[in-house]
């Protein structure tokens, strides 16, 4: 759509650069923040013991470890969606569509990626527990990928279906 | 509602060939990535070589996921597999996601796909250069042989961490901003907006023909 093309050649180098400022302020807010990220850590290993322990028997969990009497599952930084959350709020915040798309553009995918990262744990703690050979290559490669997907697809749910250039 | 309908389906269309691209670039990438991955270690080996004196040896193995060196004392270290998928997915990501966007010639999208393997290539380059150097200043059994300066090691950690935690993510979305910037912000503006129907009232009926009010459909 080369008629869509902007004609303004400032906005787009500015938005990069905000998105590389935003980007780069919160990743050092992330790296040194590790403590206050604990209590979120102990709500997500009890809650994913919560819904193991509907299923399954012999699972416990003690601060950010989850227990079962054939592993420990360490729920520790990398397995918390922090990274899709600041690669969607850094590519949001600054885009330019108005407050209130950016606003719930926001509102939306920070609990959806939670949630999806949820379940990437409850299913990784069941591939530990029926297919622990299959564990690492499922933890560090298949979700992984599968997470980048995810949050492209969102932030592209978010462009394509919602937002609005403000006129 | 006609605006949705056209929004979802260009969406649909999107995620549509962005999951075709997805696979077809699994499989090229398949096919191609071992030349890939020996050009960027034997480059990255070079670099290695030239930032250091001390490492008189590097061995490298390119078309294995994982690359032994050996260093003056013998101690065995080992590129961290994760940059190679890293890598691979980047390529396959990087590609898929430009050739995926609409508004843009099948020209532009060969020669935008081009660029982004190019710059990606450097930035793996760079990658696998400082995964090098961090791994061989933890080789525990001669870290003296590997005289890197403390802040150098610093960096080199953080280098370490940040990849770990962005090096899948970030590299194709920034090239997917920075090579289709126009067409991604052009998206945003081809939405329907206010004033698309210029002279409509905001209580008429919506001249796209969904039956509702200009106010609530076209001209929300």
């Amino acid at each position: 759509m080369p008629s869509n093309v902007p004609q303004s050649g400032f906005r787009i180098p500015r938005y990069i650069v905000f998105f590389l400022l935003l980007f780069a302020g919160l990743y050092a807010l992330f790296v040194s923040s590790y403590d206050a990220l604990l209590p979120y850590f102990s709500v997500l290993t009890r809650a994913v013991y919560g819904l193991l322990s509907l299923f399954y028997e012999g699972f416990s969990w003690d601060g950010n470890l989850l227990k079962h009497p054939s592993f420990v599952f360490e729920i520790t930084r990398g397995c918390d969606g922090i990274t899709s959350i600041i690669l969607i709020v850094a590519a949001i915040v600054p885009f330019p569509a108005g407050m209130r798309e950016k606003a719930i553009g926001l509102l939306v995918a920070i609990p959806v990626i939670l949630v999806v990262n949820y379940f990437r744990i409850v299913l990784l703690a069941l591939t530990k527990l029926h297919a622990p050979t299959y564990f690492q290559f499922m933890h560090a490669y298949v979700f992984q990928g599968l997470m980048v997907l995810f949050t492209f697809g969102l932030f592209a749910g978010w462009l394509f279906l919602y937002v609005r250039r403000p006129g | 509602m006609c605006a949705d309908l056209d929004k979802k389906k260009l969406f649909l269309k999107f995620f549509g060939a962005l999951i075709l691209f997805l696979a077809g670039g699994f499989i090229l990438y398949s096919i191609l990535f071992p030349i890939y991955s020996s050009l960027v270690l034997s480059l990255s080996k070079g670099l290695l070589l030239a930032s250091n004196e001390h490492l008189v040896k590097v061995l490298v193995k390119p078309h294995e996921s994982v690359a032994a060196f050996l260093f003056q004392e013998s101690p065995e270290i080992y590129i961290s597999p994760y940059n190679v998928y890293y890598s691979y997915m980047n390529l396959v990501f990087g590609t898929a996601l430009i050739a995926a966007t609409p508004g843009e010639t099948i020209r532009g999208k060969v020669g935008k796909c081009l660029t982004a393997v190019g710059v990606l290539f450097v930035i793996h380059i760079f990658q696998s250069f400082f995964d090098l150097a961090y791994v061989s200043t933890l080789t525990g059994a001669a870290p003296q042989s590997v005289p890197y300066g403390e802040a150098f090691r610093t960096f080199l950690r953080e280098a370490e961490r940040f990849n770990g935690h962005m090096g899948l993510i970030l590299p194709p979305f920034l090239l997917w901003f920075g090579l289709c910037h126009n067409s991604v912000l052009g998206i945003a503006k081809s939405s329907p907006k206010k004033g698309k129907f210029s002279g409509i009232g905001r209580n008429d009926l919506c001249p796209c023909g969904s039956g509702r009010k200009y106010k609530a459909c076209c001209g929300r």
